[in-house]
C-alpha cells in the first residue's frame, strides 16, 4: 500500500466512522456532511449534460470525481448512480418517465409521468398474486417493447436486464475505486420503497390512489400494501450488504399528502414492519421525509434507535430534535433555494443555525431539503462547507 | 348549513351530482345551486389549512366540483358572464406535473374565476399568446420541480419582453415555490397552497397585496 492508498484509507475510514457514530445518536469528531446529489448536478457541474450522464454514466463517474477533488468536505456521495441508465429505459421502452435528452430538455431531470396503469377494479388480482400482476400486466403496461408480442418482449427484456446488470458492476467497482483513491464513501448501499408508495407510484398513481382512500372498502388498500410488502423487502435485500454505514434508502412520498388518521390507518403498519424487518437483519435505513412531516412526526419515535437516518425536507428542526432525536439521526432541512440564490452571510447563517438546533449530542449530518438539481450553485456550495468546517465541529 | 353544502363538504361523491340535478328540476336558480356548493368548497378550504383535510380530500373535492360544473355548463348561457376574474394558468416549460395545478384549478372556478388552463410543460410563448388573446386579470404559474424555477424566471422575464407585464398580476404556485423565488422572478404573489394560491389571487383582484 503507497502513500496516498494510506491516505486515502484513513481518510475513508475517518469518514464512515463520522457518518455511523451519527447514526448511532454519538458524536462524532465534526458534523458529517452529505448533500442530496443523485447526479443531476455533478453532470452539468463537471460541463455534461444530464442527457450525456444518462447515456455514458464513465462522464458521470468523471464528474463525481471532480466533486470530491473540489469539495473534499463531503462525507460521502450520496446516491451517485441515480440518473439510472438512459440505454435500459429505452431497451424496455419505458413510458413511466420524461427523459432527459429523449422526451425532455437535456439539462432537466427525468420526470415521472403522472399515469395511472393500474384500474380500481384489479386490487384482487393484484392482492391474489403481486409478481405475475406486475410481471404480465403492469410491465406491459410502463414499456412499450415488453408490450410487444414474443419473442420481441423477451428480447428486449433481456437486453434491458443485461444492461442494467452492466450498470449495477460498474458502480459497484467505482465504489471500491473511490474508497481507494479519493477516500470517499458511497451512502445508499440499496434501495426500496415502502408497499403504499409503490403501489402509488408504480400502479394507480396519486390521483387514483387518493381518491381510493376515500372511496374503496379501507381492507382494500391495507391488503395491497401487505401482498407488497414482502417484494419491497426483497427489493432492498437483494445483492445489498447489512451494514449501517451503506444504509437501504427509502424516499417517503405520500405520508405528507394524507391526514394523520389515513397515515394511522395506511401508511404507518406496513412501513413500520418494512424498516423492523431491514433493521432486524442488520441493515441501517435512510428515509426521506418530503414535504412536511410534522403532522406524523411522533410516529418515527417507534423507529428503531440508532439505525435510521430521517431526512427532513419542511420541518421544524429544533421540534424535531426534541421529538425524535434519541431515536433517530436526522438530517437535511437545508433550503435548496440559498443554494440557488443565497449570499454567503445567510448560508453560513442558516448552517449555524441547523448546527445548533440539531447536532448537540451527535445524530446529525448536514444536508439540504430536496436533491441537487442543475440550478445549484457551486458557490453557495462552497460557502455551505466552509460553514459546516466552521461550526460544525464537536 | 344547507344539504348541499354540507354533502359537498363531506365529500359526498356519490350524492352531489344527484343533489344538484335535483335542485335544477326542482327550479332552483343555478346561481343559487353553485353558491350552495361553493360555500361547501370554502368550508373544505379551511378544513385544509386547519389540517382536518389534506390533499386526497382536496382532490376529491375538485372532482366533485368538477362534476357539478359538468351538469350545470349547459344550463349556463355564458359560463363566465359572472366571474369575479379570469386566470390564465399553466404549469411551466419543463416541467409536466399537474396535480397541485388542478387542485388550484378546482378551487378557483368554485371561488368565481373562469380559468384558461393552458396544461404542462408549457412555453413562455404560449402563455404570452394567451395574454394577448384570453386578456386575464391573472396569469397562474405551477411547478412541482425545482428544476422549473428557471423556467418560471424565464417565463415571466419573456412577459416583461413581450410588453404585457403590467396587464397582469403573476402568481406562482407549487411545492418548492417561496418568497425569494417571488422575489428573484418578479412574481406578484407565491404560495405552496391551492387554497392559500386562490385567497392570494381574490387579494390580487381587490388590489391589495404586491
Amino acid at each position: 500500500m503507497d502513500m496516498t492508498e494510506n491516505k486515502n484509507q484513513i481518510l475513508y475510514e475517518e469518514r464512515v466512522n463520522r457518518i455511523v457514530k451519527a447514526m448511532q445518536l454519538q458524536e462524532p469528531d465534526r458534523v458529517p456532511l452529505i448533500p442530496p446529489e443523485e447526479g443531476y448536478w455533478a453532470g452539468p457541474y463537471a460541463g455534461h449534460s444530464v442527457a450525456d450522464v444518462t447515456y455514458d454514466y464513465s462522464l458521470l463517474a468523471k464528474a463525481w470525481e471532480k466533486i470530491f477533488v473540489d469539495f473534499p468536505e463531503w462525507d460521502a456521495a450520496y446516491a451517485p448512480y441515480c440518473v439510472w441508465s438512459g440505454p435500459m429505459f429505452e431497451f424496455a421502452g419505458i413510458t413511466q418517465f420524461t427523459l432527459a435528452g429523449k422526451d425532455g430538455a437535456d439539462q432537466k431531470m427525468h420526470q415521472w409521468n403522472q399515469v395511472s396503469c393500474m384500474s380500481e377494479d384489479e386490487y384482487g388480482e393484484l392482492i391474489a398474486d403481486p409478481y405475475k400482476f406486475m410481471l404480465e400486466k403492469i410491465l406491459p403496461r410502463r414499456c412499450r417493447e415488453l408490450a410487444k408480442p414474443y419473442p420481441t418482449n423477451a428480447m428486449a427484456f433481456g437486453k434491458a436486464f443485461q444492461e442494467y446488470l452492466g450498470w449495477l458492476g460498474y458502480w459497484g467497482a467505482k465504489g471500491a475505486e473511490w474508497k481507494d483513491k479519493f477516500g470517499m464513501p458511497v451512502l445508499a448501499g440499496g434501495f426500496t420503497e415502502t408497499p403504499i408508495d409503490f403501489l402509488m407510484d408504480h400502479l394507480r398513481g396519486f390521483k387514483e390512489l387518493s381518491m381510493d382512500l376515500l372511496k374503496l372498502p379501507k381492507e382494500t388498500v391495507k391488503q395491497a400494501c401487505e401482498a407488497l410488502l414482502p417484494y419491497m423487502i426483497k427489493w432492498a435485500t437483494t445483492g445489498t450488504q447489512p451494514n449501517l454505514s451503506t444504509p437501504i434508502f427509502i424516499p417517503l412520498h405520500f405520508a405528507p399528502f394524507i391526514s394523520p388518521k389515513y397515515f394511522k390507518e395506511f401508511y404507518w403498519p406496513t412501513f413500520k414492519k418494512l424498516i423492523d424487518t431491514l433493521t432486524d437483519l442488520g441493515y441501517g435505513v435512510i428515509i426521506y421525509c418530503e414535504s412536511n412531516w410534522t403532522p406524523h412526526l411522533h410516529y418515527l419515535k417507534e423507529l428503531p434507535k440508532g439505525k435510521v437516518i430521517v431526512e427532513f425536507e419542511t420541518m421544524d428542526m429544533k421540534e424535531a430534535k426534541k421529538e425524535i432525536g434519541d431515536t433517530v439521526c436526522l438530517m437535511g432541512n437545508l433550503p435548496y433555494e440559498l443554494l440557488v440564490y443565497g449570499t454567503k452571510e445567510k448560508i453560513e447563517d442558516y448552517t449555524k443555525k441547523l448546527i445548533d438546533e440539531a447536532a448537540p449530542g451527535g445524530g446529525f449530518i448536514m444536508s439540504a431539503d430536496k436533491i441537487f438539481g442543475e440550478n445549484v450553485n457551486p458557490k453557495c456550495v462552497r460557502y455551505w462547507c466552509d460553514a459546516v468546517v466552521k461550526y460544525g465541529q464537536y | 348549513m344547507y344539504e348541499l353544502t354540507k354533502a359537498v363538504v363531506e365529500l359526498d361523491h356519490e350524492s352531489v351530482p344527484s343533489m344538484v340535478k335535483d335542485e335544477l328540476a326542482q327550479g332552483i336558480l343555478v346561481e343559487e345551486v353553485i353558491e350552495k356548493c361553493r360555500q361547501g368548497m370554502e368550508v373544505i378550504g379551511i378544513k385544509f389549512s386547519e389540517g382536518e383535510y389534506y390533499l386526497p380530500e382536496l382532490i376529491m373535492a375538485g372532482e366533485i366540483f368538477n362534476s357539478v360544473l359538468e351538469i350545470i355548463r349547459p344550463v349556463l348561457a355564458e359560463a363566465d358572464a359572472n366571474t369575479v376574474g379570469k386566470i390564465v394558468l399553466a404549469t411551466v416549460k419543463d416541467d409536466i406535473h399537474d396535480i397541485g395545478k388542478n387542485v388550484f384549478k378546482g378551487f378557483a372556478e368554485a371561488n368565481g374565476f373562469a380559468v384558461h388552463d393552458l396544461g404542462v410543460d408549457v412555453a413562455p410563448e404560449a402563455i404570452i399568446d394567451a395574454i394577448k388573446n384570453e386578456k386575464p386579470d391573472i396569469v397562474g404559474l405551477s411547478c412541482l420541480l425545482t428544476s422549473a424555477f428557471d423556467s418560471i424566471e424565464n417565463t415571466i422575464l419573456k412577459i416583461n419582453e413581450a410588453g404585457v407585464r403590467d396587464q397582469v398580476k403573476i402568481v406562482i404556485g407549487g411545492a418548492p415555490v417561496s418568497e425569494d423565488l417571488k422575489k428573484w422572478s418578479g412574481a406578484d404573489a407565491a404560495s405552496r397552497s391551492a387554497a392559500e394560491g386562490v385567497k392570494l389571487c381574490k387579494e390580487l383582484m381587490n388590489g391589495e397585496g404586491r
